[in-house]
């Protein structure tokens, strides 16, 4: 986002006077400063650039807070909403941190100078930049209802979710909602969720708001009876919604990679700038287990993301402030903002399982970092050509059979039972699909008569030679006896 | 002529048994592996079905065996004495190689307490300690592939069951006709089978016979 001139980040639209209701209002009502001073510097003198920040009660609360007039539930859940709390890094900073309250006493002034100021507010989302970005006025003073998403939502979200969202990583595409659909953060992201959850208990991070934005409110799960927003969507009816329903988030099937960030450290440059260094940051995609399990998230597998966090973070305040970084997983639960419909993990079923890239482990970790992650590490399974070893050809089964022949998701369990493909009646005994393999065609007497009858026998050898040896084996048998008894016979008879 | 009580009632039953059972599975079996040259029992599924119930049957069979031999101390029978093992076993091939062509005695007459010479010890502790668990566990595994799943994938997969399975079948069969032939190396031709079937063994008024 191209940086604003200064004139442009306080000039103020005539419309803004003309047609925004807020503009009847006196700009002492809400910036303060005394309109009756007798020069700029007196009428100036007190002057607050954003009203809202921290506490709006005096200022948008003083209209949006009666019952019947403007919102009042904005502001009384305001002190809740995330964007002003900034819950999230306190609580994983602290999950970290030295107990020590000297140092802790060093980090809360460290975070002050350079985490904390990452904050928005009323005005620094519907009428202004976010100060974080340098501020300014987004449309001359005039109010918008919606936050722009380029001046607002992603000037602050825009490494990682802006640039997944729009399609600014290159070789990735755009999320769906973005380039089909044409869909703003707020189309997802309502005001309700924006303006905090009001609950009592400030939540942890973003993924404990109650009111957050969710799949599920557009896109109904197959059986599902909850009431969605988009009347006109579709119940996902794909079967693979049913079987990996609970099992896996949405973007475990349908992101695709997204930006991981490495490391960090803050501190401040001779002219007393702070300024923050991280690593080189990757794109990646990786399945982690779902360390954020809870009633409503019930997956086992979730998208994680790298957060850029490092055990030398504050070091230019306070050495061993993060004494605790194995408190805390590095790989994050994640929500990549890259939505496709197909993705390189939903082509196939064998694009996920058994393709053990896709999946988080120690060797994804540095070492210091292998402690942390030890939740979200998957244990690996063997590849499902050894998972089906106990089929009679588990390579030819894979290769010919649909996964959901057998992996039914109307079954309570996968199908093991041979006979449901391979007995009487069914279409394999009278079709002799999947012929196999001879490694001796030329000899006849074998399971083969089988096979080009259309008859099946699960498992059976089909080994000619085996066929031979054994046959020998029968007729040696018959020989030696034949030649004993009749030797025995010929003794008998001369004696 | 003297009697001996060689085999009780039970075992002669299960005797009997399991001669009639191993017969109906091997041609059952022969069936199933070449259907178009053998029809004995009826349809192809057909053949499975009655090689199906017989296998069970024949599991049954096993463990009635396996638990009348252990309860009742017979298994005694199966124990190699000393010498039988070396030179017995060598003894025991050269009556069956050379001695029974020159009328020479039986090295190892049986007795009520040791009724088994040692190359049939050999062959009934193979037959029934090793390859009869191979041939009813890989049977039973082919019959309930799913109950067995993680031992099949263990195994290497049914096309292993199948091939130890038929491996057995091949060697059963084998020591069918073996053992049947090998019965009729008694003083007189029926001489075994009137044994197997009465219990009593008459002893060879010449002293040259065997088991």
């Amino acid at each position: 986002m191209a940086p604003l001139e200064p004139h442009e980040k306080v000039f103020v639209d005539t419309e803004f006077l003309e047609i925004d209701p807020h503009g009847k209002i006196a700009c002492e009502r809400c910036h303060g400063g005394n309109p009756k001073g007798a020069d700029r510097q007196q009428a100036h003198r007190g002057v607050i650039r954003d009203p809202s920040f921290p506490d709006p009660s005096k200022s948008c609360g003083e209209c949006h807070v009666a019952e019947g007039k403007g919102h009042p539930e904005i502001t009384k859940k305001y002190g809740t909403g995330l964007h002003i709390t900034l819950a999230p890094f306190k609580n994983k900073i602290y999950r970290r941190a030295n107990p020590d309250p000297a140092v802790r006493a060093k980090i809360d002034s460290a975070m002050g100078t350079h985490c904390m100021t990452c904050h928005s507010s009323c005005g620094q989302c519907h009428v202004s930049r976010p100060n974080s970005v340098g501020g300014g006025l987004t449309e001359g003073h005039l109010f918008k209802k919606t936050p722009p998403v380029k001046t607002n939502c992603t000037s602050c979200h825009g490494s990682r979710v802006g640039q997944e969202f729009h399609g600014e990583n290159e070789g990735v595409p755009g999320d769906v909602h973005h380039t089909a659909h044409r869909m703003a953060c707020a189309a997802c992201h309502t005001g309700d969720e924006m303006h905090g959850s009001g609950a009592a208990k400030a939540p942890f991070d973003r993924y404990e708001v109650t009111n957050r934005a969710r799949c599920q409110d557009c896109h109904a799960m197959p059986g599902s009876s909850a009431p969605r927003k988009d009347k006109q969507g579709k119940t996902l009816e794909h079967p693979s919604h049913a079987i990996h329903q609970d099992k896996v988030t949405c973007q475990v099937c349908h992101a695709v990679q997204y930006k991981n960030c490495y490391s960090c450290h803050v501190g401040k440059d001779k002219s007393g700038m702070p300024y923050f260094e991280t690593a080189p940051s990757r794109m990646d995609f990786k399945i982690g287990l779902n360390t954020r399990k809870s009633e409503e998230r019930p997956e086992q597998y979730a998208t994680v993301r790298h957060v850029p966090v490092s055990p030398g973070l504050f070091d230019f305040y306070i050495k061993d402030a993060l004494t605790g970084v194995a408190k805390a997983p590095t790989w994050t639960f994640a929500t990549p903002h890259n939505i496709q419909r197909k993705t390189p993990q939903n082509e196939t079923c064998l694009s996920c399982h058994g393709n053990n890239k896709l999946f988080l482990t120690s060797k994804d970790a540095e070492g210091w970092e292998v402690e942390a992650n030890r939740d979200v590490f998957v244990p690996l399974k063997p590849a499902p050509p050894i998972r089906h070893s106990w089929l009679a050809q588990p390579e030819r089964h894979l290769q010919k059979v649909d996964c959901l022949t057998c992996h039914n998701p109307a079954l309570p369990s996968p199908l093991k039972d041979c006979l449901r493909c391979h007995g009487n009646n069914t279409i394999l005994t009278a079709t002799a699909a999947g012929k196999p393999d001879y490694s001796l065609t030329n000899w006849t007497f074998t399971n083969r008569e089988l096979i080009d009858k259309g008859l099946y026998v699960v498992g059976s050898n089909r080994i000619p030679a085996l066929d031979l040896l054994g046959i020998s084996l029968i007729l040696f048998t018959f020989v030696l006896f034949g030649l004993h008894g009749a030797l025995r016979f010929i003794r008998k008879r001369r004696r | 002529m003297a009697k001996l009580y060689l085999h009780t009632l039970p075992e002669r039953i299960w005797h009997g048994t399991h001669a009639v059972l191993v017969l109906l599975l091997i041609l059952s079996g022969i069936q199933i592996h070449w259907p178009d040259h053998f029809a004995l029992f009826g349809s192809f599924s057909s053949a499975i079905a009655w090689h199906n119930a017989l296998g069970l049957l024949l599991v049954a069979d096993f463990l009635f065996w396996l638990a009348y031999t252990l309860i009742s101390k017979r298994i005694i029978h199966y124990r190699f004495r000393k010498g039988e093992i070396h030179p017995g076993m060598a003894l025991q091939a050269r009556y069956y190689l050379y001695d029974i062509f020159v009328h020479k005695p039986h090295p190892y007459a049986p007795t009520e307490d040791n009724k088994f010479n040692p190359l049939q010890k050999a062959a009934y502790i193979l037959k029934m300690f090793v390859w009869m668990p191979l041939l009813l566990a890989s049977g039973l595994i082919y019959l309930f592939p799913s109950f067995f799943a993680p031992l099949v994938s263990l195994i290497g997969g049914l096309k292993v069951v199948a091939t130890v399975h038929y491996i057995m079948a091949i060697l059963f069969t084998s020591m069918y006709i073996g053992h049947i032939y090998l019965a009729t190396t008694g003083h007189t031709v029926l001489a075994e089978f009137k044994t197997v079937v009465s219990g009593y063994r008459e002893e060879d008024p010449e002293g040259a016979e065997n088991a």
